[in-house]
């Protein structure tokens, strides 16, 4: 059994080939349900957003797996293979696995640590379980990964810090105020910068924008947007007086802000009041910043957080590559566990059945025993069979962790006769669509273990 | 007295452990050493709280083990609990009370357990009991404030530095500390001018006017000077800000003074 991911993200695709690879939500359910249907495919998940498209999967062989899944996005997109096929990416079982794990950990985003990821990852999980195209492998994979993104984005924090200006200053902002509900936002002139930053701070709570520009007009059209209040630029010191929060984009060459004009705001003020200047040349005279109360924040120094945002952010990331690293491995030892199980079923099977036969020996030849004394026997015939089975059973599921596997599964089946066992696994109706495989190759034999495609 | 030692050594042991937990949050957060450390100082406030009532049970016949530093420790416990509890991001806070929590309880259980007879006799007193509690409910309350102060001059320095860093993501906002800081002194100003005019009453009572040759009501009063003269520069001249800020982090000093002198033995109050 294999594990295969053939995607492109936005490291090896622009945009304008990314968007016609796109899986709309409704038509994702016919999609997982034809990519399963494809040869070779046993299990499917596809994950479609905005930066990536990958179709993750289970296959019996490698080649085959890789050669159905490129052939399922030629026909489901009707694009010729050989515009997508070098932007496409293709990782194998190990690599595979740890690639979903930086996906969902935010590692493998444009930016960094991002959260959004992990939702888009589980959607298309729970999307993909709905159709019934997950089995065991990628229900088990799939579980661990989302575990995984939650750990890392509630033990590290390498999702909380902003990485653009305009989050910075929202977030700069929270170290002066509580909320921003009883907030006043001014804002003054009609840079593109500044009022995204006055919409941040708008949808983080504050209710109240008061906008100031040389045109009226342009200050009416922008207060709309944030059911604010415009006001003409000679209002500007009767505005600083109601306002908490001052972000100013003009193109003024000279200051318009000095400490001579916030000084006398501040004599009534009992909170501190939060300047960001976010204009080249700069709006507000930096002597304001040296008042009790005032904190004065430039385009540079938003730029300095933000900066300081995207390090943390890499120092958390190594710590969450550690992790990956053994979530990995702690996934490989189950897929190779898998295997075994239903060797150790059939064993135990076995054993049990030639227990069961003794008994039934027994009481025929000794009809005179007692119900307590049937109950004795069977305990302790019972014991001496799980005692022997136990060093075997051991030794099995740490064979299957080594490369030597396969050779130590077929003198597993070899030494306690286990073909007949097998055998009959194989034959039992596949009621479940249970895929079945020769027990020659007993790591693919399905057992207790179903892998249902 | 092996139980009770045994107790003491482990409610050591536990809030240090609390301690240890918050300090590991504060430089690596980690959602579970905070977990820890929050059941711990519950953990700390369960047995801190049934020791307390259990004294209190025996009261009228047996000697008191719970002096006023093991109470004073209590209620910073119980504060940091309630604040940590209904506030975000007070970690930074919580630790630091808990040290001072920590200290004060380490002393008492190490040093100061034998200087309860006075104070037992004190408490035998239904006004020397009002007037004990309030005191040092007051002086839990304004030392919060001045760790709120301290903290306030903290993010304001950093801030002003433009030093946006893991401390200062830590720090809870100027708002806040400045809120809390200026309610917890109006809480604490009350209560310890109640407590002072009950224990000048009582103390009247019992030695009549040599009271006054105590340093311990000197300093006590210079806490209620220091303090209500912060109160007073914010409601009255409408102080705030950084200045506001040091004058009541200096404050705490006078509850330190207040400490040195019932350890120098030169009061009546040895207890605190």
């Amino acid at each position: 059994m294999y594990i295969l991911v053939v995607g492109l993200n936005h490291k090896t695709a622009k945009v304008d080939l990314r968007e016609r690879f796109a899986f709309s939500a409704h038509e994702l359910p016919m999609a997982l349900r034809t990519l399963r249907d494809m040869k070779s495919i046993m299990e499917c998940v596809i994950v479609s957003t905005c930066n990536r498209m990958e179709l993750y999967v289970v296959c019996d062989q490698l080649h085959t797996g890789e050669y159905y899944s490129k052939a399922f996005l030629e026909s489901w997109f009707r694009i010729p293979k050989e515009e997508f096929e070098p932007y496409l990416y293709v990782k194998e079982n190990q690599q595979a696995v740890n690639h979903l794990f930086h996906v969902v950990s935010g590692l493998d985003s444009l930016v960094i640590g991002e959260t959004q990821i992990l939702g888009q990852v589980r959607t298309a999980f729970l999307t993909a379980q709905g159709e019934g195209t997950t089995g065991t492998i990628f229900n088990m994979l799939f579980k661990q990964a989302i575990t995984l993104g939650k750990r890392v984005h509630t033990e590290t924090e390498i999702g909380q810090n902003a990485v653009s200006v305009s989050y910075a200053a929202v977030e700069l902002g929270k170290k002066m105020f509580e909320s921003f509900e009883d907030k006043t936002i001014l804002l003054i002139g009609a840079g593109e910068m500044g009022e995204l930053t006055a919409k941040h701070f708008h949808a983080a709570g504050a209710t109240r924008v008061i906008v100031l520009n040389r045109t009226l007009e342009k200050a009416q059209e922008i207060a709309s947007r944030f059911k604010g209040e415009a006001r003409s630029f000679d209002q500007l010191a009767d505005s600083l007086q109601e306002a908490d929060i001052v972000v100013s984009s003009t193109g003024a060459k000279e200051p318009i802000l000095t400490k001579e004009n916030v000084e006398p705001v501040l004599r009534n003020r009992r909170s501190p009041l939060f300047f960001i200047d976010i204009a080249v040349p700069r709006d507000i005279d930096p002597a304001v910043h040296d008042l009790d109360q005032v904190f004065l924040y430039d385009i540079d120094d938003l730029h300095g957080i933000v900066d300081a945002n995207l390090s943390l952010r890499e120092q958390e990331a190594k710590k969450v590559a550690v992790w990956i690293e053994e979530e990995t491995k702690e996934f490989q030892e189950w897929l190779q566990m898998l295997g075994v199980v239903p060797l150790i079923t059939a064993l135990r099977e076995k054993a049990l059945a030639v227990q069961e036969e003794t008994m039934a020996r027994i009481e025929r030849k000794l009809p005179d025993l007692t119900e307590r004394e049937k109950r004795v026997l069977r305990k302790q015939t019972k014991s001496i069979v799980n005692q022997l089975l136990r060093d075997p059973i051991v030794r099995i599921k740490e064979l299957a962790a080594t490369s030597k596997r396969d050779e130590a599964f077929d003198l597993f089946v070899q030494i306690f006769a286990l073909e007949e066992q097998l055998e009959e696994k194989q034959e039992k109706p596949a009621a479940s669509s249970t895929l079945v495989k020769s027990f020659s190759n007993p790591t693919l034999v399905d057992g207790k273990v179903s892998i249902s495609s | 007295m092996f139980a009770e030692r045994w107790l003491y050594d482990f409610l050591i042991y536990l809030y240090a452990l609390s301690l240890l937990f918050s300090f590991s949050d504060l430089l690596y957060p980690n959602p579970r050493s905070r977990y820890l450390s929050n059941a711990l100082l519950v953990g700390v406030w369960l047995i801190q709280s049934t020791s307390f009532i259990f004294e209190m049970f025996s009261i009228w016949s047996v000697s008191i083990q719970v002096d006023a530093l093991f109470i004073y420790s209590w209620a910073l416990v119980t504060f940091t609990l309630v604040i940590n509890g209904l506030y975000r991001r007070m970690d930074l806070f919580a630790f630091c009370s808990n040290l001072i929590g920590f200290t004060v309880l380490a002393f008492h259980l190490f040093f100061a357990r034998d200087l309860s007879m006075e104070y037992t006799k004190l408490l035998l007193s239904e006004l020397g009991f009002v007037h004990i509690s309030f005191s040092i409910l007051s002086y839990a309350a304004f030392s919060l404030s001045s760790i709120c102060s301290a903290l306030y001059l903290m993010n304001n320095y950093l801030l002003k530095k433009k030093k946006w860093n893991k401390f200062l993501m830590r720090l809870p906002s100027l708002d806040r500390l400045q809120i809390f800081s200026r309610y917890l002194v109006l809480i604490g100003t009350p209560l310890l001018c109640v407590a002072m005019i009950l224990g000048f009453i009582w103390i009247y009572q019992l030695i009549g006017r040599l009271f006054w040759y105590d340093l311990k009501i000197w300093a006590s009063f210079l806490v209620l000077v220091v303090y209500g003269f912060v109160l007073y520069q914010w409601v009255a001249n409408r102080w705030n800000g950084r200045r506001l800020a040091w004058w009541n982090t200096l404050a705490f000093l006078s509850i330190l003074l207040n400490v040195v002198i019932s350890g120098t033995h030169v009061s009546f109050h040895h207890w605190f």
